[in-house]
């Protein structure tokens, strides 16, 4: 079954089929720009109307009278395409039309090209390549792009009109987009002073003036303006790059789970979701990534957009596109301020846990205080390590472990008790939250004879998220008692008062002495 | 130098030097003028024909009047002006000086 639709051509009805009259219509506008703009051309056209009138008058009888694409095949054969048609004076015509064709090269979704919604053949169209490849390309990009992916398809399936008139379809492929016609557009800049200095040169105002400086800078004037489009194609040529090369980090950083030699942002090897993660959950920091990535994104791609723009100069549904990526854009920051501020409501609150264990005296005065480092693997040596500011992470087999570095602290006690202090400490959403938060912390330290052992990390159990847990270690030693820091307590001890003021890095492999007066070197 | 550029050139002149000389020998319609410049083999597509018209129209070397036919819709009847005339008759000498001249040459 076929659509079928009536037309009046010069006073005579015809029946004519849906994709016949599509084509006919594209025809006669393709006329149209060719010879529309004069009153001599549109009374060309009314000749041609009524020609084509007659051949169809003459083809079609009564009974079967309905005009098919084939019949308008055949009319457009005999009257021949618009640059088939020689109508001017000279011979520049045809350049000209090509010229045309390139200029109104637009984007459009090829209905004849379709699997889902004509977006891919209109892209192949547009950059004359096959639409498998677009296809592939799209389907390759899931993986790097997630549901981004989607989107931009959606966009582009929304944005971007269909074809539906020849016309359409012609603007539609239009003439190659290649480094050759980059070239072309350049040359073309050029012939455009050639000529306007040639006008200018035969036009009045040239001949009226005397002045040799207004010359000059009317001249100069003609030579700066086609320097400027040069510089912008230049420009646009430069953001397509550097925009194609940031989009590129970008999409690693975020998703890809790092890359090799990117630093972004401080990041060494490692992206900013596992990172997130250890700040929220899975679901949330995708959002967050996601968001942050459009935010990112967006402007970038009108970067890029405006460079494509300003070498090619096609035509383009700017309004729909330039809508849509701002409100993306807006909804994007919006989630993002959301997300950061009931993130931040995360940290709240603190709270702090205190626990005091009696050290058993060790037999004579010395005590000797050691890093249980041996116990742990090397956390410089995962693939995935991050530390800023006693929060540790690290990927372990697909799993991210935080870790964070107690702190150890000497003073004086104030009875003959040797005795540990542990603070645990944490934020949470409430008092109550920090306090749980806290008391999650896993750390361990033990005793034996005048050795203590501690952990060089503390850990927070799976799916426990960082809320700036800290755990602190103070030793109070009783006036008399010495201890022995040894070398792998390096990365613990934090800033333990002295009467020397001996750095904490310098205070290991020594033994000190608590006097009246605050910890001694002894000798 | 393109050939077909070359070719365009030379066919467009004669072109309308051949539509004089059709009008000539009575009043036609476009119609009619294709037929016989197609089975000359002058023309390739129609379509040509109908900028060449306007511009002899225009330049007052052909005139048009409406007939009603029973075909359709009224036709448009083409005729040579006096001016036409005079053009045509500068043509024919000039067409078979021309003529002489390639002959003259490829000899």
């Amino acid at each position: 079954m076929k659509k079928t639709l009536t037309i009046n051509i010069s006073g005579l009805v015809f029946h004519i089929d849906e994709d016949a009259f599509e084509k006919l219509q594209g025809y006669l506008k393709s006329l149209n720009n060719k010879f529309g703009a004069t009153e001599e051309g549109r009374e060309i056209i009314t000749d041609i109307e009524s020609r084509i009138a007659e051949i169809f008058a003459e083809k079609t009888n009564v009974k079967q009278g309905v005009i098919t694409i084939k019949d308008v095949e055949k009319i457009i054969e005999i009257m021949g395409k618009p640059e088939e048609i020689d109508a001017s004076e000279d011979d520049t015509t045809e350049q000209e039309t090509k010229q045309d064709y390139r200029r109104h090269r637009r984007l459009y979704r090829d209905p004849e090209n379709t699997v889902i919604s004509g977006v891919s053949g209109g892209l192949a169209a547009y950059f004359s390549v096959d639409p498998v490849l677009v296809r592939v390309i799209f389907i390759i990009l899931i993986f790097v792009l997630g549901p981004v992916d989607f989107l931009i398809y959606i966009i582009l399936w929304a944005a971007v009109p269909v074809a539906r008139t020849t016309a359409q379809k012609l603007e539609m492929r239009g003439e190659k987009v290649t480094v050759s016609n980059i070239e072309k557009s350049i040359k073309d800049e050029f012939k455009n002073v050639k000529e306007n200095y040639r006008e200018y040169k035969t036009s009045k105002e040239y001949q009226n003036t005397k002045d040799g400086l207004t010359r000059i800078l009317e001249v100069f004037g003609i030579i700066i303006k086609a320097m400027f489009k040069i510089i912008l194609i230049i420009i646009g040529i430069a953001f397509v790059f550097s925009g194609a090369i940031i989009l590129i980090m970008l999409i690693s950083a975020l998703f890809a789970g790092g890359v090799a030699g990117i630093h972004l942002f401080g990041f060494n090897n490692l992206a900013i979701t596992p990172f997130l993660n250890a700040f929220s959950d899975p679901g949330i920091v995708w959002l967050f990534t996601t968001a942050l990535f459009f935010v990112a994104f967006i402007p970038i791609l009108a970067i890029v957009y405006g460079g494509v723009k300003l070498i090619f100069k096609f035509k383009s549904n700017d309004k729909v596109i330039g809508l849509t990526s701002l409100g993306l854009w807006l909804i994007s920051l919006g989630v993002i301020i959301v997300i950061g501020i009931s993130e931040a409501s995360n940290f709240r609150s603190n709270a702090k846990n205190s626990e005091t264990f009696i050290i058993n005296y060790p037999q004579g005065d010395t005590l000797y205080l050691k890093s249980a480092i041996n116990q742990f693997k090397d956390l410089d040596s995962y693939d995935d390590y991050y530390d800023l500011n006693n929060l540790i992470l690290i990927e372990d087999e697909d799993e991210y472990k935080i870790f964070g570095k107690p702190e150890l602290d000497i003073v004086q006690s104030n009875n003959p008790d040797i005795e540990l202090i542990i603070k645990k400490r944490s934020r949470g959403k409430s008092k109550y939250n920090a306090r749980q938060n806290a008391n999650l912390i896993k750390y361990h330290w033990s005793q034996k004879d005048s050795l203590i052992l501690f952990d060089p990390y503390f850990t927070i159990p799976e799916n426990k998220k960082w809320r700036q847990q800290q755990y602190n270690i103070i030793l109070k030693l009783p006036v008399g008692k010495t201890v022995y820091l040894d070398h792998s307590l390096i990365d613990i001890i934090y800033d333990i008062d002295n009467v020397t003021n001996t750095y904490d890095s310098k205070m290991v492999d020594k033994f000190w002495t608590m006097q009246p007066d605050g910890l001694t070197k002894s000798q | 130098m393109k050939l077909e550029n070359t070719k365009a050139q030379m066919r467009k002149g004669v072109l309308e030097y051949c539509i004089l000389s059709i009008l000539s020998k009575g009043d036609a319609y476009a119609s009619d003028i294709i037929k016989v410049l197609k089975e000359a083999e002058i023309i390739v597509v129609e379509g040509t024909m109908y900028p060449l018209l306007t511009r002899l129209k225009n330049a007052t070397l052909l005139a048009y009047r409406w007939e009603e036919s029973k075909q359709g819709p009224p036709r448009k009847y083409y005729e040579l002006t006096k001016k036409g005339q005079e053009f045509l008759s500068e043509l024919d000498s000039s067409w078979n000086e021309l003529v002489l001249a390639v002959k003259k040459i490829k000899q």
